[in-house]
């Protein structure tokens, strides 16, 4: 495994409250009338509970309340990046990418190592690697703050992978022709790819450990 | 009264998610039928003396079965699999390094059929349920006013 850069202290990461699909709650008040003479001004209340929840400061705190709406195998997601993709991971998921070189064999354990953003159904700790589209274009102007290696480090969350097979896909046969020229040839190919079953999201204390031991899973670039 | 046949679907049925918390080795046999006799299957005779024996103790979960063909048959490879599929390989004329590419693609086989993977990046939990939830129009924050208002 290469050595990866030192980890420097990490800013507070972002957790904010994510407010898209929520409980409609019961109606406290009766219908309108029918009659749009009676309607007065409207009774029903708002769709959407407001939003005046106090978010964490800390990451335990923001853990805690991820953990307190989901469990390891159900109900958080997680952005990763592999390779040069980026991907949204739910426990039990198939992964289907590019064969993974070296081949390691069916049932070995991949751990993903450039987690962006953990999340569950309203709250998400998201790092500064994961804004990385806009930040990107802040390189050359001064303003690098180094964002790109400040991704969820393992003590917040972790995930790991299980290779299922190293297959290829069917034959594909292209042919290129030039019209008059004598020139034809088909092209033969077969896309080699790996599936990965998408293991439970683990999530942390929060803390860095003082002594880390190194555990034995293999980490994916 | 017409005969009512029950839906399939409409039963609830456990599905396996093989992967996920354990593993179980996909290839359950391999076979490996050979003629001894015959000059074209030098490479397939070479594997079986030393590199086999290697192979079969870092499998020890799968069961290699060897059998000497009749005269005129062709050197072949069979793998037999969990999902009850098997793949068959023919290493005739093959060298013995061949050869074993050959049982590697057998041992790294999930005994699928093989299909287009193009489109088929992310395939969601069997019976899972997205951690975020469904869009919903009437909830979008993004929306000014945070989504339709009655």
């Amino acid at each position: 495994m290469p050595p990866r850069p030192p980890m420097r202290a990490i800013a507070p990461v972002l957790a904010r409250a994510l407010q898209t699909t929520a409980p409609l709650p019961p109606p406290t008040s009766t219908l309108p009338p029918s009659t749009p003479s009676a309607a007065g001004p409207s009774t029903l209340p708002p769709l959407l509970p407001s939003a005046s929840a106090v978010l964490p400061s800390t990451t335990p705190e923001a853990l805690r309340l991820l953990k307190s709406q989901s469990s390891s195998s159900s109900g958080l997601y997680l952005l990763a990046r592999l390779h040069s993709r980026t991907y949204l991971l739910h426990p039990r998921d198939v992964l289907t990418v590019p064969t993974l070189k070296p081949l390691s064999p069916p049932g070995t354990t991949l751990s993903l190592t450039r987690i962006l953003e953990v999340g569950s159904r309203e709250y998400a700790i998201r790092s500064p690697a994961a804004d990385g589209k806009t930040l990107r274009k802040t390189v050359g102007t001064g303003e690098e703050g180094g964002w790109e290696t400040e991704t969820i480090p393992p003590w917040v969350a972790q995930c790991e992978l299980t290779v299922l097979e190293h297959t290829k896909s069917p034959m594909e046969r292209l042919l290129k022709k030039k019209r008059r020229k004598g020139y034809e040839k088909t092209i033969e190919h077969k896309q080699g790819w790996t599936r990965l079953r998408v293991g439970d999201i683990v999530l942390g204390e929060g803390v860095r450990p003082e002594t880390e031991v190194g555990t034995e899973t293999e980490p994916l670039a | 009264m017409p005969r009512l046949v029950p839906l399939a679907s409409a039963i609830p049925r456990s599905v396996s998610v093989p992967g996920y918390r354990h593993f179980l080795t996909p290839l359950r046999k391999l076979i490996l039928d050979y003629d001894p006799l015959s000059a074209s299957q030098n490479g397939i005779r070479a594997f079986l003396r030393n590199p086999l024996m290697q192979l079969a103790r870092e499998n020890p979960d799968v069961e290699i079965v060897v059998r000497r063909l009749r005269r005129g048959k062709a050197a072949v490879l069979r793998g037999h699999y969990v999902n009850g599929r098997d793949k068959v390989i023919c290493v005739n004329g093959l060298e013995t390094n061949e050869v074993a590419n050959k049982v590697d693609i057998l041992l790294n086989s999930s005994g699928a059929k093989i299909k287009s993977l193009k489109n088929l990046t992310l395939e969601a939990a069997p019976g899972g349920e997205s951690a975020r939830g469904v869009w919903s129009a009437l909830h979008d924050q993004a929306k000014e006013g945070g989504g339709y208002r009655i």
